[in-house]
């Protein structure tokens, strides 16, 4: 999307669609643990979004924000099963490497699933999406000293579970 | 590889590839279709009831079409009796009775729409002496015999159900308030969803109200003067006297609103019955709220065990063996006489390890083991050392004062966190030690470090705060230490928030997971307290009592045994509690509990049991209003 399509705001939700899609479903899977879950949230979002983007300069913050919120609905409701640690596979099991490297990505994903869900969001938002902190703060509802406060809290926790040792 | 980058690869390598799929888009287009649906049905159900009045301070119900059958204006002299106070709407007894059902008039939002027919008769709970009547359409309520009734079906199935006086009529505002004076019953259930019926209870119910707020609803409180109490987690009966403008459907005339809302935050379903009579006729309102809420709301909790504030006693009979001898005599132990060795860490859970420390008294003479470390100093494997600065918070575990003879062992515990919970700040000790140095009240220093072949999981390691009990030596075994309860698991369950300096009430759910029952004999204590967020570490009890070792802190309590049935195999029992939140709490916290001992006059009550310290609960404490 053009810069200047933001600043008219005349993005259309088709266009978002097709560059926001794919992210917002990955984001909203590493909230859930749930691919099926985890889309069912986003198409939600976007539904929820049609017929509103004229009002809306930016509509990413808005959308990133909605999809947080369905999957704390998604959350409350039991709709989701945690299913990280099967969820990756290497594709090629042979090859050291890649084996070693998704090992080490279902033991990060495993320890993020522990956190609490806020650190979890937090994480999620800044690791994933490179949300700054105002951002982090506008999508979860919380100040920016929270958003520090729940990343330093969640890194922490997230090197001890990992046994990463002193940081 | 640093962390950050470890996080930034795991979450992009699940990432999705490729173009968005066109199968997404064209559910999304469905699915908005299908709200679009929703909204023009609700705009044409509004045009069919022009007037419709948006209370100050409630969200507008989206898609509440009350429809537009008008009925005459109520022209009823005002009640005087406006300083009679309804009764809480909690139904006597009553006997179960079929009563036939009024059909009543249904306006629909969209003509045609189908809603479940109204049954001839229904079976309902009246009191004895009392005489009601069911009103159907398209809810079923019940009210004083012979009044008239009218329904509504709004385009977005919201649904309610008016009987009112004969020859009087019900106002056409069908959100809450108005100044006529009214006697009628209301049933409410909006259709699913955050905005309506979310918005209708979220005064009451702490989960409505985050539910709201997460969707950037405004969610005040209770209007002024309404007076609510709660009847469980899922019920609230209030009532709006004369002349407030409350919650309650048709409150603000001269006659008091009581009502009863429900609120399930499983499936969003909420609703409201309102009783709006004169305060002489206000006995019917008790069984007819009941009904309502037996009938449309969610399955009433399973039985609990109620709320009883028995702090934690000590029970000499429970000691069967009799207490340390009395620490008298003997000069204090130093550090020469001592040699100090680390135990395996111990846990509950997986963020907070505690560890014993032992002391042997390698001398030739006894000496006495009391009062707390002056000192913890954590000393790596390159003798690099850090001062700990550990608190005092830990219980000393079955111990206490005494004389330690030649070759006897005493015994410290050393706790602490993994994660760190300074508020307002990360503090991280610089974590792995190969070993401690423990200040001994008598002089010196006793190094203590984990038996050689240590594995690394079991270093000494203290990322975070440290705290430690006093030194001690062990005392009888009780009871309790083998008791069949330790095997219960935890539970928690508390509102998503709680205001500073009032009474929190919440759940603990005790579930046996063996193949026995379990009777609570002996009655398990417990010690709860809050931590700080993402802590679910030990809940930190006051400092073991020192110089009065019989008191008991007051944050321990038994649980209600005497009204808790044993637990059968696979079942579990509930109890209700209550927490007196500091007032200087605030911020997200966790609550936890933990089985304690029960003390003996030696002996402070302790953590025990492994299921300790497992799924905290976690909540919002916020200032109040």
């Amino acid at each position: 999307m053009k810069r200047s399509d933001v600043e008219t705001g005349a993005e259309s939700l088709r266009s978002l669609f097709e560059r926001r899609y794919l992210p917002m479903v990955r984001l909203a899977e590493l909230l859930l643990g749930d691919r099926a879950a985890a889309e069912d949230a986003v198409q939600e979002a976007f539904a929820r979004l049609h017929g509103r983007m004229e009002g809306l300069s930016d509509p990413e913050p808005y959308l990133r924000a909605m999809v947080v919120n369905r999957c704390r609905s998604a959350h409350r409701h039991g709709q989701v099963r945690a299913r990280y640690v099967h969820q990756q596979r290497p594709e090629e099991p042979w090859v050291e490497d890649a084996a070693a490297a998704v090992a080490d990505h279902n033991a990060v994903l495993a320890a993020l699933r522990r956190l609490p869900r806020r650190q979890r969001e937090v994480l999620v938002l800044r690791y994933y999406l490179d949300c700054s902190e105002a951002e982090i703060a506008s999508a979860l509802g919380i100040s920016a000293g929270s958003v520090k406060t729940h990343s330093a809290r969640g890194l922490a926790a997230l090197a001890a579970l990992l046994g990463g040792g002193e940081r | 590889m640093s962390l950050e980058d470890r996080l930034r690869a795991a979450f992009r390598a699940g990432e999705p590839s490729g173009p968005a799929p066109e199968g997404a888009w064209n559910a999304i287009e469905e699915r908005a279709e299908a709200r679009s649906r929703r909204r023009r049905r609700v705009r044409w159900g509004a045009w069919l009831a022009p007037v419709i009045v948006v209370a100050a301070g409630v969200p507008a119900f989206e898609g509440l079409t009350p429809g537009g059958h008008r009925a005459q204006v109520v022209v009823t002299t005002p009640s005087p009796a406006s300083s009679v106070t309804a009764p809480a709407p909690i139904a006597s007894p009553g006997v179960p009775t079929t009563l036939p059902v009024k059909s009543c008039h249904v306006t629909e939002g969209v003509p045609g729409t189908p809603y479940p027919a109204i049954p001839p008769t229904v079976t309902a709970a009246v009191p004895p002496g009392m005489s009601l009547a069911a009103y159907g359409g398209p809810l079923v309520i019940l009210g004083p015999p012979g009044w008239d009734c009218e329904g509504t079906l709004g385009a977005d199935a919201h649904e309610r159900t008016v009987a009112f006086q004969p020859g009087t009529s019900v106002p056409d505002n069908f959100i809450s308030q108005t100044t006529q004076t009214v006697e009628a019953v209301i049933g409410d259930m909006p259709s699913l969803g955050t905005g309506g019926p979310v918005g209708l209870v979220c005064p009451f119910f702490p989960a409505a109200k985050a539910a709201e707020t997460a969707q950037g609803i405004p969610c005040p409180g209770p209007p002024p003067g309404e007076n609510v109490s709660a009847v469980d987690s899922s019920r609230v009966t209030f009532e709006d006297g004369p002349r407030v403008a409350g919650t309650g459907i048709f409150s603000g005339g001269p006659n008091p609103a009581v009502a009863e809302a429900f609120f399930d935050p499983q499936t969003t379903a909420a609703g409201l019955a309102t009783c709006v009579v004169a305060a002489s006729e206000a006995s019917v309102c008790g069984p007819v709220l009941a009904d309502f809420t037996a009938r449309y709301g969610p399955p009433p909790p399973a039985s609990v065990v109620p709320w009883a504030a028995l702090p934690l006693k000590p029970d000499a009979s429970l000691f069967q063996t009799p207490p340390p001898a009395p620490a008298s005599g003997a000069p204090p132990c130093t550090a020469a006489q001592l040699r100090g060795q680390a135990g395996p860490a111990s846990s509950g859970g997986t963020q907070f390890m505690v560890r014993q420390i032992t002391f042997t008294n390698i001398s030739s003479a006894p000496c006495l083991l009391s009062g707390s470390p002056t000192s913890l100093v954590g000393v790596r494997s390159s003798g690099q050392t850090v001062d700990l600065k550990p608190d005092y918070h830990l219980p000393l575990d079955g111990a206490a004062a005494g004389v330690l003879v030649p070759g006897a062992v005493g015994v410290m515990r050393l706790g602490g966190s993994i994660l760190c919970t300074t508020p307002g700040e990360t503090v991280l000790l610089p974590g792995i030690f190969a070993s401690v140095r423990i200040g001994i009240p008598g002089g010196g220093t006793v190094s203590a470090a984990p038996p050689s072949g240590t594995d690394a999981n079991d270093e000494l390691s203290f990322p975070c705060w440290a705290t430690v009990s006093p030194l001690g030596v062990p005392g009888p075994v009780a009871p309790y230490e083998t008791a069949a309860f330790q095997d219960l698991r935890i539970a928690i369950s508390a509102p998503p928030t709680a205001v500073a300096g009032a009474t929190l009430h919440y759940r603990v759910t005790l579930s046996n997971p063996t193949d026995a029952t379990i009777a609570l004999d002996p009655c398990p204590g417990y010690v709860l307290g809050f931590g700080p967020s993402s802590t679910p570490s030990a809940p930190r009890p006051p400092p073991a009592p020192q110089s009065t070792p019989q008191s008991t802190p007051e944050r321990f309590y038994q649980l209600n045994c005497g009204q808790a049935k044993p637990i059968p195999a696979g079942g579990e029992e509930s109890f209700a509690m209550e927490l007196a939140v500091p007032p200087s709490e605030q911020g997200e916290v966790t609550l936890n509990l933990a089985f304690a001992s029960t003390p003996d006059a030696h002996t402070p009550p302790r953590l025990i049991g492994p299921n300790m310290l497992r799924d905290p609960a976690h909540l919002t404490v916020v200032a109040p209003a």
